[in-house]
């Protein structure tokens, strides 16, 4: 191998991407190793690592061009050795000068010391916090005054982080491009407005509020009316993700909604309050549109809505199927609730919506208006590729044998079908028509009934669902 | 055998054309000197190679069509035409081929490789290796059309691998299924020292798409393995102290191990 160049060398071990093989090569002679070395930017650690602080400090020295560092004690406990706490910070911020990605997932020694020494990291752009428990929102305020350049931070079960002057800061900087807060109970719908200005930059937003504590959570008028007088300039948002958030009519992440001129991925699930007019504004202002996922409430989720149900009809379909000619991922779910929902968007609204637009991906979950009637009009889809049913209990074995007739499906997924029996997937068996079939927990298919028919099949029957 | 054979063959030619045209005799005997140090040579190469022999065959039937392209003297061509009148039909079949292909691409040149071979190769072929390409832009035409480009660092083996990967790489490129059929069957055929000084001379020539498609090649060949096995592969010798190894190896299980950089949480 004398006699092969260097940076030949180095493009054959770019294309080595697994650690264990990095590792592996690093060992065979020094030149590997420096070369390895030089070349790697990325490195995850925790359980294991110890003691945890000369670890760090050694992998560090080691490798000098880390941009990329990954501290997860995912299933930690205490025998494995003390984790990584601040003082682990100290030492990425003062040998990683090139950090400028950083995740941290159930590091529970980690505090806002800890966040305030990473502040000196000024290429640092992306960061991750899942369950860190002890770190506040002061801790991050500290990290984005110093971090000027983040660009993308993710908050997820930060269960102490309840002020959010960090937001109000990164608002101003206006540079944060994608922002997802998970799960973090103590910060509700109505704080978003603190981004200000920050929205035009804004390009992917996902926003879960934990559903267990959402009632809980004292409704603040004020921040809502605030909303209402507040220019929400977010014109720039691609990628809007919305799960268990309360949509004021006429207020907080409903102009939100209302301003998204060039949003291409929406996902609503279980928000109550989104009514027809959000989703016809959003249709119109957002023609780019690609995907939409929609999960309806049940009508009992909200106690205090049950005289007045907010719900969406096929309105907001046929607003999307009339103004979004871009769309390829459609995917509509009603919850699963006490009772059944009664559904609101009919078989006619849901074919009008796919038969205009350009599907590819199509995914019913819990759609009991969709039967063998509606199986009969994907036959003329030309465009659909990939069809997913959940729970879609009026479809029987006489719809399912026209799947046979889509003019370019390869793949299907059945999951929790009660009307389907392998008479249903007979048509299919030895047709080769399809490239994958997945048969998830449906009592009336048998594994031997899947067998040849798609090229690769996945059956798996757990029927505890059932009782 | 079979070249034992064909030089017999050749000693009673000799015998008839002497008794023919004994004023020849002096010039006919400088050839046979010739012709006998290379058959020589070939010989022992491919006693020493056998493994390779089927490759180092093709590679001849190469190395020929591509000399018969160029106006030689008749007496030449008839001198290789008795050495390998067992491979005749192949001959002419290949000669067809380069006729054809001389038809279709007007502009060739002449490549000359370490070991003295010279290649005419297509113009899009030599576009292909940029040294090539440079060297023909920094000279004028006339003179690149006359003079054959000397490869000092490339064996006629090496080149004429090259030039079948282009060949073989364009018609396969209709399609991204048979390209990477093509590539997995081309580097199969390779050895790993075959393999090696096949990347170094086409980064010499700086042929691009084949030395992605060799380092794709090594690099697949050495995922999944231990650290001996890539020592063998590479013939390196481990430089590392005992004391250093375990120090390292201790390193490397803090960074995790078969886990994919993609994978998350």
């Amino acid at each position: 191998m004398d006699n092969i160049p260097e940076h030949i060398v180095w493009e054959i071990l770019s294309r080595l991407k697994k650690t264990s093989d990095r590792n592996s090569v690093s060992l065979v002679c020094k030149r590997l190793y420096y070369l390895d070395n030089a070349q790697r930017t990325f490195v995850r650690v925790g359980c294991g690592m110890d003691p945890a602080d000369e670890a760090l400090t050694c992998l560090c020295t080691r490798f000098q061009n880390l941009s990329k560092v990954e501290i997860t004690y995912s299933g930690w406990m205490s025998k494995l050795g003390k984790q990584l706490d601040d003082k682990g910070l100290l030492i990425l911020a003062n040998h990683c000068p090139l950090l400028c990605d950083l995740s941290l997932s159930y590091c529970t020694f980690i505090t806002d010391v800890g966040l305030r020494y990473l502040a000196s990291s000024s290429k640092l752009s992306s960061l991750r916090l899942n369950f860190t428990p002890r770190i506040t929102g002061c801790g991050i305020l500290s990290l984005v005054v110093g971090c000027k350049n983040l660009s993308s931070l993710h908050l997820i079960r930060c269960l102490n982080v309840s002020s959010v002057e960090w937001l109000e800061y990164l608002g101003k900087l206006g540079r944060l491009e994608d922002l997802s807060i998970k799960n973090c109970r103590a910060i509700g719908e109505g704080d978003l407005i603190k981004l200000g200005p920050g929205w035009q930059k804004l390009t992917r937003l996902q926003f879960e509020v934990d559903a267990n504590y959402r009632y809980m959570k004292v409704y603040d008028r004020l921040s809502v009316d605030r909303w209402q007088k507040q220019h929400v300039p977010c014109e720039n948002m691609l990628e809007l993700s919305l799960v268990n958030c309360i949509i004021s009519p006429g207020r907080g992440l409903a102009c939100v909604l209302r301003k998204c001129k060039n949003l291409q991925k929406i996902h609503l699930d279980m928000c109550v309050g989104v009514r027809d007019f959000d989703i016809i504004c959003l249709s119109q202002r957002s023609s780019n549109l690609k995907s939409v996922s929609l999960r309806v409430p049940s009508d009992f989720s909200l106690p205090s809505l049950v005289n007045n149900p907010l719900r969406l009809t096929d309105e907001s379909l046929k607003a999307l199927a009339q103004n979004c000619s871009k769309l390829e991922s459609v995917r509509i779910s009603f919850s699963d609730g006490e009772f059944p929902s009664s559904s609101s968007f009919t078989l006619s609204g849901i074919l009008c919506l796919i038969q205009r637009c350009p599907v590819r991906q199509l995914a019913l979950d819990h759609v009991y208006s969709f039967n063998d009637v509606g199986m009969e009009a994907l036959c003329s889809l030309e465009y659909l590729e990939s069809l997913e049913l959940v729970r879609c209990q009026e479809i029987s074995d006489e719809g399912l044998q026209l799947v046979s007739q889509f003019p370019r499906l390869c793949i299907l997924r059945l999951s929790k079908c009660l009307g389907i029996s392998d008479d249903g997937l007979k048509p299919l068996v030895g047709s080769l028509k399809l490239d994958f079939l997945a048969i998830e927990d449906c009592p009336q298919i048998s594994e031997r009934g899947v067998q040849r028919a798609a090229k690769s099949v996945s059956f798996r029957q757990d029927l505890s669902w059932m009782y | 055998m079979a070249k034992e054979s064909g030089s017999s063959k050749i000693e009673m030619l000799e015998i008839s054309n002497e008794a023919m045209a004994e004023a020849q005799s002096s010039k006919i005997e400088m050839l046979e000197i010739n012709n006998e140090a290379m058959a020589e040579a070939q010989s022992s190469k491919t006693v020493t190679m056998k493994p390779a022999e089927a490759e180092e065959s093709k590679t001849e039937t190469q190395k020929i069509t591509d000399e018969e392209s160029k106006n030689v003297p008749i007496a030449a061509t008839e001198e290789e035409s008795k050495k390998l009148s067992i491979t005749k039909v192949e001959e002419s079949k290949n000669a067809a081929t380069a006729t054809t292909e001389g038809e279709k691409e007007e502009a060739k040149v002449s490549l000359k490789t370490l070991d003295g071979v010279t290649f005419e190769v297509e113009a899009w072929i030599a576009k292909e290796m940029e040294t090539v390409q440079a060297y023909i832009d920094d000279t004028s035409a006339d003179t690149s059309a006359a003079i054959a480009i000397p490869l000092h660092n490339v064996a006629g083996r090496e080149l004429a691998r090259m030039v079948e990967y282009c060949k073989e790489h364009r018609r396969a490129s209709v399609s991204a299924g048979n390209l990477k059929e093509f590539e997995e069957r081309f580097a199969a055929a390779l050895n790993l020292y075959e393999m090696k000084d096949l990347i170094i001379a086409a980064n010499y020539l700086n042929t691009k798409k084949l030395l992605e498609s060799l380092s794709r090649c090594i690099a697949k060949a050495i995922k999944n393995k231990s650290v001996e096995f890539v020592r063998d592969y590479f013939g390196v010798t481990n430089d590392y102290t005992t004391e250093e190894e375990a120090q390292y190896r201790e390193t490397n299980a803090w960074a995790f191990r078969n886990v994919d950089e993609d994978s998350r949480n």
